[in-house]
């Protein structure tokens, strides 16, 4: 992929970025939106690999919840979130911020799953501001495995990725959640995020 | 570390927010004649610019408008209404503006949507191009205004727009 090395898109670790990743990288200037699959995630290293596009499929277990690091070059204030569905709607999602020792610094709240159809997109107010060079979980909740969301669904997340789950009894997003070691799940990530501006 | 060129596609432009992007040549401007496309571009560093560069494909009929625009949707500089050029290559045309650190939009709108051709990206789907910040807007002629006042994409469509520390490559 024609200048992706160049892109700030390693592993983050618990300690902060890693020495992989360059001083002109992490001088470089977050972008617009920030999410697992942005350069900011873990996800877009990870996909590389991945041989076939995103599809849609079911949220694996009631009241699962996942947890995706990131580290941003730059501070960022979001003003809402997203989440892409797939080909049904169900129940209620909250999106949220965590820091590294596992504390909620802000979520959505439980709100209701919309906009049916593969690629509907369900847009929630969430404010909140990055501070640069921090490492960050950005979770996503679900209370039911009827509702569909598109994204990637992998054998098994790489535990080296440092992706959480959290099963039953979690949703909404707790004020906080046990970060030990990361857990390997086949539960598909879905495309969710944050945003600088609001999607129009 | 600075590139000698900032792409709509690059690392610094869409393709930092999603994957599975393929690109498709000789499209038609999707979105319509006089409908003008916002693309999100990242500046991570003092930028000159001397030109902006769009993706032509075979057939040249028609005229484009480039620009950019700052993240508040003030545009900082246009070429104004250009005569298609370069049949299946890139275009490039002379803008001279100075870009400092920060987030902007590159912007392009097409005189007709029938005939004349471009390069261009489809993302998976109309929300996954409106979560990547890509916006329209509908305008009267062939220019872009002195204020962007976009509205949410009503196609993928992302054309290939980049500027450049050169006017001719």
């Amino acid at each position: 992929m024609p200048g992706w090395g160049e892109e700030w898109s390693q592993q983050a670790s618990a300690t902060g970025p890693t020495a992989t990743q360059t001083q002109a990288q992490l001088t470089s200037l977050a972008g617009y939106n920030v999410s697992p699959w942005s350069y900011e995630g873990v996800m877009p290293t990870w996909a590389e690999s991945f041989s076939s596009g995103p599809a849609d499929a079911t949220w694996q277990a009631i009241n699962r919840i996942l947890l995706f690091p990131v580290v941003l070059p730059s501070a960022l204030t979001v003003v809402q979130s997203y989440v892409v569905n797939g080909a049904a709607v169900s129940g209620n999602s909250d999106i949220g911020v965590y820091d590294s020792s596992g504390t909620r610094l802000a979520h959505t709240g439980s709100f209701s799953n919309v906009t049916a159809g593969i690629a509907g997109l369900t847009l929630t107010a969430l404010s909140f501001t990055f501070s640069a060079n921090t490492l960050y979980y950005l979770s996503i909740g679900c209370d039911n495995t009827t509702q569909r969301f598109r994204g990637l669904q992998p054998s098994s997340f790489s535990g080296s990725l440092q992706v959480y789950a959290a099963s039953a009894g979690a949703f909404p997003l707790p004020a906080t959640v046990t970060l030990t070691v990361p857990t390997v799940t086949t539960d598909i990530a879905p495309e969710f995020g944050l945003t600088s501006l609001a999607v129009v | 570390m600075l590139q000698r060129r900032l792409h709509g596609f690059g690392p610094y432009g869409i393709r930092g927010h999603s994957q599975q992007l393929g690109w498709t040549n000789n499209v038609v401007w999707t979105p319509g004649a006089n409908v003008a496309i916002y693309l999100p571009l990242i500046v991570p560093d003092t930028f000159p610019v001397a030109g902006i560069a769009i993706h032509n494909g075979s057939n040249l009929t028609g005229n484009v408008c480039l620009g950019i625009y700052s993240e508040a949707g003030t545009r900082l500089a246009t070429t104004g209404t250009t005569a298609r050029a370069t049949a299946s290559s890139l275009q490039f045309i002379a803008l001279s503006v100075t870009l400092t650190r920060g987030r902007y939009f590159l912007a392009g709108v097409a005189s007709e949507a029938a005939l004349g051709t471009y390069l261009r990206i489809a993302p998976g789907s109309v929300a996954l191009t409106r979560i990547l910040q890509v916006r329209q807007e509908t305008l009267g002629s062939t220019v872009l205004p002195a204020t962007m006042t976009p509205v949410a994409v009503a196609t993928a469509f992302v054309p290939s727009i980049l500027v450049s520390q050169s006017a001719t490559i």
